[in-house]
């Protein structure tokens, strides 16, 4: 069966992420007043790699279950995360936990144990800063993912496939990159073919929409384009989603509209998960 | 009273590609008492081995009195809070370590069971299965089970007793074997009398490594108890 592949140690899986960092992210983000889109694709990439690495951590130190690389475009398409280049674009998720820019102070409500919510202050790991300048190259971006997970299958032919996590207001400049998505999901380990998952963010206050099944859902063309080359959620993803309280209607896809992806690395399994409320 | 004449062996054997000392499951008995107890840390809590090791110590010598959950609460928090440095260590840290558990008590000619999650326990009669508890069914399992957790607030516990006859077999199982164990008796072929003459770690170790290559079993820690 497909998508069945176990994400460990020595069978590791690759995330991918695209970020937009073109001149139209400064502009507002309908998603949150207050914030431009470059701020809000800033603190989801940050979420994503902090979830991620959250999700690897034992108290031995962090698992390398996943290799994980951020290519950023923009002024130019090239790596961007810390200690990764054109010759080197993924590094192990324990390199990226130890080497964040700098840690924030921040704080959040949790459940107190006793039914109510208390206030806890944390440390959040900044990799990114907000950043725009530049054509939207996402055509670019993707065929430089695919020559990436291109290699990582070659070196890990039975891994779970691959995902590839786009963040963008959706407004490509260089061409059109449906037929570069295609091909970026035509390729495919013995477990399944590559997914590509999108993250609209974009100016219109438009209500927030997760993991439709079907493009009619969507008013912007961006987001209609960004639907379509989204995949299908994998089965084991769609049940999670569903348990976790999402409307998934028909075959939904990986793609959301003035939202985060951070559900998305709850859904990966590596073992027993810890959920709210149980 | 504890019944005078039980015995008891346990097993576990880690996640292969993992070592002895990265597994999480814990399973512990104490004859004298006719208490035992199985737990499976979490994959994703931190420090949850410790977590698991702590609930069945804590089970075992105390039995289910009264916030029997304080000590082992107590004790993960000191053992394992100094070691959380990193930001990633801290947060996880915080949000505290957590398993799923099944304490076993056998007095009287009765046996009685708390569990949280799906850890199980198989009552075996003489070669047949008569009761399985909490898990039921093969098809139950999920990545998201019920869990006690190291931080404080009530666990959702399920509870369950029956009567003993001599020759009665009780067996404890975490989640990958207690699964397999379900669907090999839903398939009419029970393996679990094989497993109840398992009683050291080399027949264990290559009883699971066929099961795993054969694909019956997934890739997981497993830890098994028979009281007998």
């Amino acid at each position: 069966m497909a998508f069945s592949a176990e994400i460990s140690r020595t069978n590791p899986t690759c995330l991918l992420f695209l970020v937009d960092q073109s001149k139209s992210m400064a502009g507002p983000f309908g998603g949150e007043q207050g914030k431009n889109k470059a701020e809000g694709v800033a603190d989801a990439i940050n979420r994503l790699l902090q979830n991620l690495v959250l999700k690897c951590a034992k108290a031995d130190g962090v698992r390398d279950y996943f290799h994980v690389g951020v290519i950023g475009y923009g002024t130019e398409v090239r790596p961007s995360l810390a200690g990764t280049s054109n010759d080197q674009p993924l590094v192990p998720i324990s390199a990226v936990a130890n080497a964040p820019l700098r840690l924030e102070q921040r704080k959040r409500m949790v459940d107190d144990g006793a039914g109510g919510l208390v206030e806890q202050s944390f440390r959040f790991p900044v990799w990114f800063e907000p950043t725009s300048g530049g054509k939207t190259v996402m055509n670019g971006a993707i065929k430089m993912a695919r020559v990436i997970l291109s290699d990582f299958i070659s070196t890990y032919p039975g891994c779970f496939p691959p995902i590839v996590v786009n963040l963008t207001d959706g407004k490509p400049t260089d061409a059109n990159p449906l037929d570069a998505a295609v091909d970026l999901k035509a390729l495919k380990s013995t477990d399944g073919n590559v997914l590509m998952f999108n993250a609209h963010l974009s100016s219109s206050p438009a209500p927030s929409v997760c993991f439709p099944g079907d493009e009619a859902l969507l008013a912007d063309k961006y987001a209609k384009l960004l639907f379509r080359m989204s995949s299908i959620l994998p089965p084991k993803l769609m049940s999670a989603a569903r348990d976790e309280g999402y409307p998934i209607v028909g075959p939904a896809r990986g793609f959301v509209f003035n939202a985060d992806l951070v559900a998305v690395i709850r859904f990966l399994d590596i073992g027993t998960r810890v959920s709210p409320g149980r | 009273m504890p019944e005078p004449s039980l015995s008891w062996h346990s097993l576990l054997v880690p996640k292969e590609g993992h070592s002895l000392d990265e597994c999480e499951d814990a399973v512990r008995g104490n004859t004298a008492a006719g208490r035992f107890a199985i737990a499976d840390g979490a994959t994703e809590s931190y420090a949850a081995g410790d977590w698991a090791r702590l609930l069945v110590d804590a089970f075992v010598s105390a039995g289910p009195i009264e916030n029997w959950l304080g000590k082992p609460r107590m004790a993960w928090k000191q053992q394992t809070g100094s070691q959380a440095v990193s930001w990633y260590a801290e947060d996880k840290f915080k949000l505290g370590a957590h398993a799923t558990f099944l304490g076993l008590t056998v007095a009287s000619g009765e046996w009685s069971a708390i569990a949280a999650g799906d850890v199980c326990l198989f009552v075996l009669s003489r070669g047949s299965l008569l009761k399985t508890f909490p898990m039921t069914h093969s098809s139950e399992f999920s990545t998201t089970p019920s869990l006690v957790t190291s931080r404080s607030g009530p666990a959702n516990w399920k509870e369950d007793r029956g009567l003993l006859a001599p020759g009665d077999t009780l067996l404890l199982a975490t989640d990958a074997l207690a699964q397999m164990l379900l669907a090999s008796a839903e398939a009419g072929k029970f393996a679990g009398n094989d497993l109840t003459a398992i009683d050291n770690e080399d027949d264990f170790s290559l009883w699971v490594a066929m099961m795993r290559s054969s694909g019956r079993l997934r890739n997981d820690d497993v830890a098994v108890g028979v009281v007998q």
